[in-house]
């Protein structure tokens, strides 16, 4: 019995066996599982924290900079995106406690693309990087968070609840830019209502800020409005970078020279002054007063003669003549129109052109002395035609030049002051809008031997400090040459791109399909 | 690596998988190309982040199969009894799927050389363009790899591939949407908080999510800007799904499930 029970135990005691076995390979095999799983998970979330760690590095500001800025390269030709190195400099020149804050006063933008942000965004992302943390830029809404706007302003001084675009603070003070106006346009397309940009005039108007916000504005001058002139926005652009301020002030029978003005500008005026504007100005003039006076021979002004403009600068003694200047001259015309030309430089202006010895020139008067007999008047001539130029009428029965048969020499801008005054008049005369106009310097642009010849007589005439100026940057232009293609290239080519090679393969899948569907 | 790579990229065109790939790229590249080409204005730069947006399309349709199929034929236990390393074939697949998409990419080559020749710029701004769009590429396929180790299933792999792209692709938006709903939330009078601390937190919370986005990181690189930070930022991220891919299907090793 108790052998037959041994022999019975056997079995029983293998199945022990292997159980046991099982259990502790299973154990075994969990102990391992849980390591491999742990291991799993441990160096995902290692892998993880270490990347994540690397980009916040990267991203990480301090002092208003991250190593990111270091490791950001402004390829293209002409520095869009980049400050130059007269920002650089002034913003390095500032004392270490200076905080220049840019608002601006909507979400940060996200998709730039065909917007003037495009080129506002990463350059004021580059101005933070330079500026050793004397810059920040925000973005702001207004609409969501009004209190910034009492913030900014808290005198409510501008209209920012309905204002767009920048606000740049300094010190209290502020300047509002809008990034529509931080461009020159082609003035060929603003007349049917398209604006063209020609060229990034962004890091001058923000330098230009910044500037006026730490140093404060040198001078001031006054633009006379109401006598049916244009605009004068790139020229408003351009004396702010110089540290001028402008302000309108309208011409009216109680016009008065106001008494902070260091520069008075008439800027393609198309009507005559007034009698008290007369006295005023000379009275201004008198004390020695700056005045720079342009216009042209163009459209509407062809009647107008400026008789009391001419009563006023008589005592400067220059005139401007009520014609047409016509080149001929075919080396002096610019495609061969008489009345776009080039005109020689003045010796003594050569250097106030940047060096170029003709300047551009578009339906002009002629500017000539007025024949006033006083020895004190120092009057010269800054550019002229060609020796062989003539005046025209502009014959309104007949929309025709009517042209005199005497050829000569015109003087088309022209400067005079007195001698022997402690304080001698400054009077710069132009026959033509070439060097003062909206519609010339956004089409040619802050770089322009007239804009800078311009920039240098202003700067001259009001011991101005242009040295931060920032010269425009030109766009990539980025049309395709018409002489190469044409309405049957864009027809084909839109035929072979979205027709003929999607085509081809979609045939050639099915081709695919088809013969291997079966295997 | 080599054997996975060349099997996969074959597979591509041994399917109509490839060519559907194909012709929708060079479609919606042609279209965007030869609008602006009609208009006398081609940037390049312009029509390559206009196909960045097309990836949400694109990378589902590619990487759907590359792990799924297999599971789904059960070829996949190849992989495991090869003497192989797993990582090597999660490479191989994504190898793969990158150079179907550099192949795709040459539509957009063939629309430069047309710019070129027709007198058009084709500027940093265009190469820089290019560098992001690879970058971007190489991100969004290894979230397509991904989501095609999850499941066996290709439908359910496209579409959280698609789901996760979309997301990443809406980032900005939901960061605003984020910040103007915690705006309204903590401006409830039960918190009492000051408007400055309100705009702060909000501000916070949209960087932090805007932080993540690929695309507004890259988004300078069309205008000329060349960055360090955002492409680190994309090939890590891309490291990061592509290990996560690896360890998710090393998973199958020692799993008892």
């Amino acid at each position: 019995m108790g052998k037959d029970s041994s022999k019975n135990n056997k079995p029983a005691n293998a199945g022990i066996k292997k159980e046991n076995d099982k259990k502790e390979k299973k154990v075994q095999t969990d102990v391992r599982a849980g390591k491999l799983k742990l291991f799993s998970i441990s160096s995902f979330v290692i892998l993880l924290v270490i990347v994540i760690s690397i980009n916040i590095i990267f991203s990480l500001k301090i002092n208003n900079t991250s190593i990111d800025d270091y490791l950001t390269y402004d390829m293209t030709a002409t520095g869009q995106n980049s400050v130059s190195e007269v920002t650089i400099n002034y913003l390095r020149s500032l004392p270490a406690d200076t905080h220049i804050r840019i608002v601006g006063l909507t979400e940060r933008p996200t998709n730039l693309r065909d917007t003037p942000y495009e080129y506002v965004v990463p350059l004021l992302d580059d101005y933070v990087s330079v500026s050793e943390g004397k810059v920040t830029v925000e973005y702001i809404d207004p609409k969501k968070y009004p209190s910034i706007i009492a913030e900014l302003d808290p005198q409510g001084v501008y209209d920012l609840a309905n204002a767009t675009g920048y606000v740049v603070s300094c010190n209290g003070n502020i300047i509002q830019i809008n990034p529509v106006d931080c461009f020159t346009y082609d003035a060929e397309y603003l007349q049917y209502g398209y604006y063209l940009p020609t060229s990034n005039i962004v890091e001058q108007k923000f330098t230009s800020a910044i500037v006026n916000l730490t140093q404060g504005y040198s001078y001031k001058a006054y633009f006379v409005r109401g006598l049916g002139e244009g605009s004068h926005e790139q020229l408003t652009n351009m004396l702010a970078s110089m540290g001028i301020d402008s302000e309108d002030i309208m011409a009216s029978d109680s016009f008065t020279v106001p008494n902070d003005c260091d520069l008075l500008i008439l800027n393609g005026i198309n009507s005559d002054i007034t009698d008290s504007m007369i006295e005023s100005i000379k009275s201004y003039l008198s004390g020695g007063g700056k005045i720079i006076v342009a216009v042209n021979y163009y459209n509407t002004n062809v009647t107008e003669s400026f008789p009391k403009l001419n009563t006023l600068l008589a005592n400067y003694n220059i005139s401007i003549g009520n014609s047409l200047v016509v080149e001929n001259t075919p080396a002096y015309q610019i495609n061969s129109d008489p009345y776009n030309t080039l005109l020689d430089v003045a010796s003594d202006y050569v250097d106030m052109a940047g060096g170029n010895t003709s300047l551009r020139n578009s339906y002009a008067r002629p500017i000539t002395d007025a024949d006033t007999p006083y020895s004190y008047i120092n009057i010269s001539p800054i550019v002229s035609t060609s020796s062989n130029a003539s005046i025209g009428i502009y014959d309104q029965t007949t929309g025709n030049i009517i042209q005199s048969a005497q050829t000569g020499k015109f003087n088309i801008g022209m400067y005079s002051t007195f001698t022997g005054t402690p304080t001698p008049p400054d009077v710069y005369v132009f026959g033509t809008l070439t060097f003062t106009s909206d519609d010339y310097i956004s089409a040619f642009g802050f770089n322009d031997a007239n804009v800078v010849f311009i920039r240098n007589t202003i700067r001259n005439m009001l011991a101005a400090d242009d040295s931060v100026f920032v010269e425009g940057k030109a766009l990539s232009d980025y049309s395709i040459d018409t002489t190469k293609v044409n309405s049957n290239t864009v027809t084909i080519l839109t035929f072979v791109l979205v027709a003929i090679i999607p085509l081809a393969f979609v045939v050639a899948g099915v081709v695919v399909y088809n013969k291997r569907k079966n295997l | 690596m080599s054997a996975v790579y060349k099997r996969e990229l074959a597979s591509y065109f041994r399917s109509p998988v490839g060519y559907i790939a194909l012709a929708l790229f060079s479609f919606l590249s042609g279209f965007v190309f030869i609008n602006q080409y009609g208009d006398g204005s081609v940037n390049i730069s312009s029509e390559i982040m206009s196909l960045c947006s097309f990836f949400v399309i694109i990378v589902p349709v590619i990487t759907m199969g590359l792990f799924s199929e297999d599971k789904k034929r059960g070829t996949e236990v190849l992989f495991y009894t090869n003497p192989v390393s797993m990582f090597e074939v999660v490479l191989g697949k994504f190898f793969a799927a990158m150079t179907l998409i550099v192949i795709l990419f040459s539509n957009v080559f063939l629309h430069m050389i047309i710019t070129a020749a027709s007198g058009g710029v084709v500027n940093t701004g265009s190469w820089g363009s290019v560098i992001v769009y690879f970058c971007l590429a190489i991100l969004f396929t290894s979230i397509g790899i991904l989501a095609s180790a999850l499941t066996d299933t290709q439908i359910i792999s496209a579409i959280i591939s698609f789901v996760i792209i979309l997301v990443i692709q809406l980032l900005q938006t939901i960061s605003t949407l984020a910040s103007s709903a915690l705006s309204s939330l903590l401006s409830l009078s039960m918190f009492a908080l000051e408007p400055e601390k309100v705009n702060n937190a909000c501000n916070n919370v949209a960087a932090a999510i805007t932080w993540l986005s690929p695309f507004t990181k890259t988004q300078d690189f069309r205008y000329g800007v060349f960055s360090v930070a955002p492409l680190v930022f994309c090939l890590s991220m891309a490291l990061v799904f592509l290990f996560l891919t690896y360890r998710i299907l090393e998973k199958k090793r020692w799993s008892q499930n």
